[in-house]
């Protein structure tokens, strides 16, 4: 996996144009995202959570706090010394490591993390995290 | 039961709209028939634009002179399409805009369908926010929320696309909310902290070379009375950025006109001096700030006071960084340093700031005796029209002539794409403007080049009986480009210079305006006062030598520092 931050963001989704408009943030800035994961997290209010790894390059900051203020998005997480464990579902049983296949699953956890700095609508908070 | 059209009218009529500026077509045409009642009771005005990119401007003019969003509307596909640029002009220069746009009906959506465009896929990265609509019980909520979008925070433009299908439903009972409900949403905060007022408070009272930058949130938040008050305790100079030109009085003595990359060059050289900055109100944009570099190595103490938080940090160091509401922040602010009670004598260098502006005005304010100088252009206006009337610019020279020379002497009475540079904009913005404030004198300052983008508006302003007066800088070429070519590209002119068409003053009687062409400033003053008795708009054309250059520049790419403010084809 390629070197990056892991971030996470938490927003409300109406429609697909809410995904485009996180993954634009970080285009327009010319940051690459090397992976993401998506997921509904409340049926009712439709919060939705982002897993992404994104390039540590110098705009990364900036995309950052431009999503931070970025109507529909609840908050963004940088998620600080996070490594992106590979695992492999064959369909039958769950192991560490990428394993290419027919029908395989593969897919990340992000991991280690020790810190993590939350953006929202101009606050910043961070939390250390002490346990991996 | 309420069509959806009724309900989008009914809910605009709710948060007091009263001017609608737009295009009718296919998809947005049963709006204008559910307003149809409302436009001849009086209750709304339509004012019909000739493109929609002018619909938007005006819409803009109409929110900078009011400080009320102006909406705009435009049918599905190339009407929606051509409101991008004055879109994006408003965000850019955080102004209120509610736009509604028609789309084609649910179900033909995303089937390329006759004047179909992905609205949103447009549309929602180039304003504050784009919604569209999926539902008619969505209407209320929808447009309560994109004027609460649109005009709290950083103000900016929000969409709200509506399939036509929806304006033809029904629904029996409308649900009208008390408050925006906008997930995902919040207004910044403002953080009153002691402890960093009593800093800043101590910085400013202690600092030997005080400037207080001001930017546009002093505009949106109406602070310029304790910008004034802060300024005349500290007796500290007073510098703009360019649109924040708005928010002083720039006949105030504290004040030395607007930095940057065109701006004055006492302006950059009192904020490059400094030892204590304040920024009020402003993103630090690249036209004003040239090199952040500059500015991080001169290690001066920055306090800054911002709406949006985040702006703090993409530039340089801020050593107290304050945020919230200008005026609010500002009023703490003045107590703190109230409480010091300290007095310094400053007068020494009020007098540097001073005597720079003096030097610096023998190379502003020159003559010859066979073209008109724009200056003095500027200053003739400025002494004809009230000291209230509304300016607005298009995007050129002579929005840099205005940058440096005119004077603006009320809050909100300067309007100018700054931020995207939108040729185009000082026509229909003036007509929005005129429409918010009829008791104003509303000037247009504008090019040649960049009045022809939006001209054909003059057929609006006639037909409805705006009268705004445009002054054209005519220079028969993009002055500020070929400025570029000249100095900086070995004199290689290309693509730039104008013919002898158009005729200004045949133009603007085509139109049924009035048209005078002004080769004297003594035929400009007259022209200027026979305007403003007409109730029709008028064109006064100012010719303007080619080779009259916008100074002070800077080259491409350079320091605030490195600022050219002599004809260098002269010393050469």
């Amino acid at each position: 996996m390629i070197q990056g931050k892991v971030v996470r963001v938490l927003g409300y989704y109406r429609d697909p144009a809410f995904i485009e408009k996180v993954v634009g943030t970080f285009r327009k800035l010319w940051v690459d995202i090397y992976w993401m994961s998506v997921r509904r997290v409340d049926d009712k209010t439709n919060l939705y959570e982002i897993y992404l790894l994104a390039a540590d390059v110098p705009n990364f900051k900036t995309a950052i706090l431009n999503l931070s203020k970025t109507v529909e998005i609840e908050k963004v997480e940088v998620l600080e010394g996070a490594k992106l464990l590979e695992y492999t579902f064959d369909g039958l049983k769950i192991t560490e490591g990428k394993r290419e296949g027919n029908g395989n699953y593969v897919f990340f956890i992000p991991a280690n993390i020790n810190k993590i700095i939350t953006y929202s609508w101009g606050e910043k908070s961070e939390q250390d995290i002490l346990r991996q | 039961m309420p069509k959806g059209s009724r309900i989008i009218v009914d809910a605009l009529k709710r948060e007091g709209v009263k001017v609608i500026f737009g295009i009718p077509g296919l998809s947005n045409m049963y709006m204008y028939d559910a307003f149809y009642e409302d436009v001849n009771n009086g209750e709304l005005r339509h004012i019909l634009m000739k493109h929609e990119q002018a619909a938007a401007h005006a819409a803009d003019g109409f929110a900078r002179a009011s400080g009320f969003p102006g909406v705009c509307t435009a049918t599905s596909g190339p009407g929606a399409t051509n409101l991008v640029t004055g879109l994006i002009t408003a965000y850019w220069d955080s102004s209120p805009v509610v736009a509604i746009t028609g789309q084609v009906p649910r179900s033909s959506i995303g089937k390329m369908a006759f004047q179909e465009a992905d609205v949103v896929g447009i549309m929602q990265h180039i304003t504050k926010y784009t919604i569209q609509i999926k539902n008619i019980r969505e209407i209320p909520l929808w447009i309560k929320n994109a004027f609460y979008v649109a005009s709290s925070g950083r103000p900016g433009p929000v969409v709200v696309d509506i399939p036509r299908d929806i304006m033809l439903e029904s629904i029996d009972n409308v649900e009208w909310p008390d408050k925006p409900y906008v997930p995902g949403y919040r207004e910044f905060r403002t953080v009153i902290d002691p402890v960093k007022l009593k800093r800043a408070a101590e910085l400013l009272v202690e600092s030997e070379k005080p400037v207080i930058l001001v930017g546009t949130g002093v505009i949106w938040s109406m602070a310029t009375k304790e910008v004034l008050e802060l300024a005349e305790m500290l007796m500290a100079p007073m510098v703009s950025t360019f649109p924040g030109k708005s928010a002083i009085p720039n006949d105030h003595p504290l004040y030395f006109g607007s930095m940057g990359y065109y701006g004055r060059v006492e302006a950059n050289k009192a904020v490059l001096e400094s030892d204590v900055l304040l920024i009020v109100g402003s993103r630090l944009s690249d036209r004003t700030f040239t090199s952040y570099n500059e500015i991080e190595e001169l290690k001066k103490k920055i306090i800054m006071i911002n709406i949006d938080p985040t702006d703090s940090e993409k530039a340089f160091t801020i050593d107290i960084a304050m945020y919230g509401d200008a005026k609010i922040i500002l009023r703490e602010l003045i107590k703190a340093v109230s409480l010091i009670a300290k007095k310094k004598d400053r007068s020494g260098w009020y007098r540097k700031v001073k005597e720079w502006q003096e030097y610096y005005s023998k190379f502003y304010y020159t003559e010859d005796h066979y073209s008109m100088k724009p200056w003095k252009i500027l200053k003739v206006i400025r002494n004809t029209i009230p000291r209230d009337a509304i300016v607005t610019t298009g995007v050129g020279e002579h929005q840099m002539w205005a940058e440096v020379f005119w004077e603006v002497l009320e809050p909100r009475t300067f309007l100018s794409s700054t931020g995207m540079g939108t040729m185009g904009f000082g026509f229909p913005a003036a007509i929005g403007a005129k429409v918010a404030r009829p008791d104003k004198v509303v000037v247009d300052l504008d090019g040649d080049g960049s009045f022809l983008m939006t001209g054909n508006n003059l057929a609006t302003a006639v037909d409805e009986k705006i009268p705004v007066i445009s002054v054209i800088f005519d220079n028969r070429t993009l002055g500020l480009v070929r400025q570029v070519q000249e100095l900086f590209l070995g004199n290689r002119i290309v693509g730039v210079d104008f013919g002898p068409s158009p005729d200004f003053v045949k133009y603007a009687e085509s139109f049924g305006a009035a048209g005078f062409n002004a080769e004297t400033y003594e035929e400009l003053e007259k022209a200027l006062k026979e305007a403003m008795t007409l109730d029709i708009p008028s064109v006064i054309r100012v010719p303007v030598p080619r080779e009259e250059l916008a100074l002070p520049t800077l080259p491409p790419g350079a320091k605030l520092s490195q600022a050219i403010v002599s004809d260098p084809r002269k010393s050469s």
